[in-house]
């Protein structure tokens, strides 16, 4: 015999159909605060059943996890530095499902508490370097840089925008020795932050300099932003070893960086680096 | 280098920091400071570091140097014998500044469970006000075989609310 769905429906009041939830879409991949632990952030599909439960699952490992119908769910007992992508899925109570989305972008866990965000390497011709939509989940940001600029000379400097250049007043004192002296002096500038003196074209061949600039609450909106700054190179017997200290006036977030030499018209030499970390806390 | 968090606090309201249960898996302490003090002192206020409740009450055990550039010219200070304290005067803005302006440190303390030799200090940090700051660069030690398992930080007049310090574990 068959049955006919239809009228087995109007005859069975008591049989509910359940609708089935439609794939959820991934909407971010991030570090928990929980060693070895990936947050698979997601949103439910708009049109189908209402999910109980949401499914994702690791490749490699087939490790699974599941959260009660809030975004993330939150895939532990990975292997940090390891590549993982997810697959993800919505269930009813009764286990309906569409099944599992497509893999998503791969993600590494990496505990520490400095997280590499981005990386700028230079190729002699390009001048900003761009950090940008800076994750704002970090409690500092750090620079390490180990550059030099293509300036015809024997050093050039290296500036900072952070956000909205030009909206704000920076100020610095800056603690310096060239070798033979110490001295000490301030700035005060429309929104750019010299972050360090960087060995230049004229320097010694295969001379770089080194620049490690410390952003304390970047993501704060209440008050201003410090910069702290180490920086030193030497070039055939001459250098500079310097300390920076200042503010940056603003109370936005940082959300964007750019770091550019100072003299015109000058870009990164090829070799140079800049990576941007956060600083979990 | 591979650190990872141990703790945070934020102040919501006005007060002094302290770390207990310093966890002793690490081999050195990072500690990253912003903070800002309550005390009028226009040449800027002190970090304070106690180690184990150590404030002089068996003997002054902590030393250090520091370097100072204030933007017109430049002068170091030390108390290479003992203090009471872990100093780093002239560190952070004081009450007279304007608001929003804070400093920031990042303080390094090196072997800090080791139980067979003193702790090691390092220090870099400063402030800038837009008519006044200071850089400052310094080190010193807390002459103790202890391992440091519990920290104070203060400053002058106690921190400002919207202070905050982290302390991280430096991996081997």
């Amino acid at each position: 015999m068959t049955l006919n769905s239809r009228s087995a429906k109007l005859s069975s009041p008591n049989i509910k159909v359940q609708d089935v939830p439609n794939k959820p879409t991934v909407t971010g991949l991030s570090q928990d605060d929980v060693n070895g632990t990936i947050d698979v952030a997601f949103t439910p599909a708009t049109t189908g059943g209402s999910a109980a439960i949401y499914r994702a699952v690791s490749n490699p490992g087939n490790i699974e996890a599941i959260s009660y119908g809030s975004s993330p769910v939150k895939v532990s007992g990975l292997s940090n530095n390891t590549a993982y992508t997810f697959t993800i899925k919505g269930e009813t109570s009764t286990g309906a499902t569409s099944g599992f989305t497509e893999a998503t972008s791969s993600v590494t866990p990496q505990f520490g508490a400095m997280v590499p965000i981005a990386t700028f390497n230079g190729d002699g011709s390009t001048r900003d370097v761009y950090f940008g939509n800076i994750p704002q989940n970090y409690k500092d940001l750090l620079i390490i840089g180990n550059v030099r600029s293509n300036q015809g000379s024997a050093n050039d400097i290296a500036a900072l925008y952070a956000g909205n250049y030009g909206a704000y007043t920076h100020s610095q004192v800056v603690f310096e020795s060239n070798g033979s002296s110490l001295t000490s002096s301030r700035t005060t500038s429309a929104g750019a932050a010299y972050i360090g003196t960087i060995p230049a074209n004229s320097a010694t061949t295969g001379t770089y300099g080194y620049i490690a600039a410390h952003l304390h609450n970047y993501s704060s909106t209440g008050t201003f932003k410090t910069l702290l700054c180490k920086s030193a190179y030497n070039s055939a017997g001459t250098g500079k070893v310097e300390i920076r200290s200042g503010s940056i006036q603003s109370t936005p977030a940082i959300t964007e960086i750019r770091i550019f030499p100072w003299g015109s018209g000058t870009a990164w030499m090829t070799g140079s680096t800049f990576t941007l970390y956060g600083i979990r806390g | 280098m591979q650190m990872v968090h141990i703790a945070t606090q934020t102040l919501s309201a006005d007060a002094n920091f302290v770390f207990d249960n310093i966890p002793q898996t690490y081999k050195h302490l990072h500690i990253r400071i912003y903070g800002r003090g309550k005390s009028a002192f226009t040449d800027g206020l002190s970090q304070y570091f106690a180690c184990n409740n150590d404030f002089g009450g068996g003997g002054n055990n902590y030393s250090f140097h520091h370097v100072f550039g204030y933007g017109g010219g430049s002068y170091s200070s030390g108390y290479a014998t003992s203090n009471n304290i872990m100093s780093t005067p002239q560190v952070y803005p004081d009450s007279t500044a304007g608001t929003g302006f804070f400093g920031s440190t990042v303080t390094d303390i090196l072997d800090y469970s080791n139980t067979n030799k003193y702790k090691t200090f390092r220090v870099i940090g400063g402030w800038d006000k837009n008519g006044g700051g200071r850089t400052v660069m310094g080190g010193g030690h807390w002459r103790s075989n202890n391992a440091i398992t519990r920290l104070d930080v203060q400053t002058d007049g106690g921190f400002l609310a919207g202070s905050r310090v982290s302390i991280y574990g430096v991996i081997a």
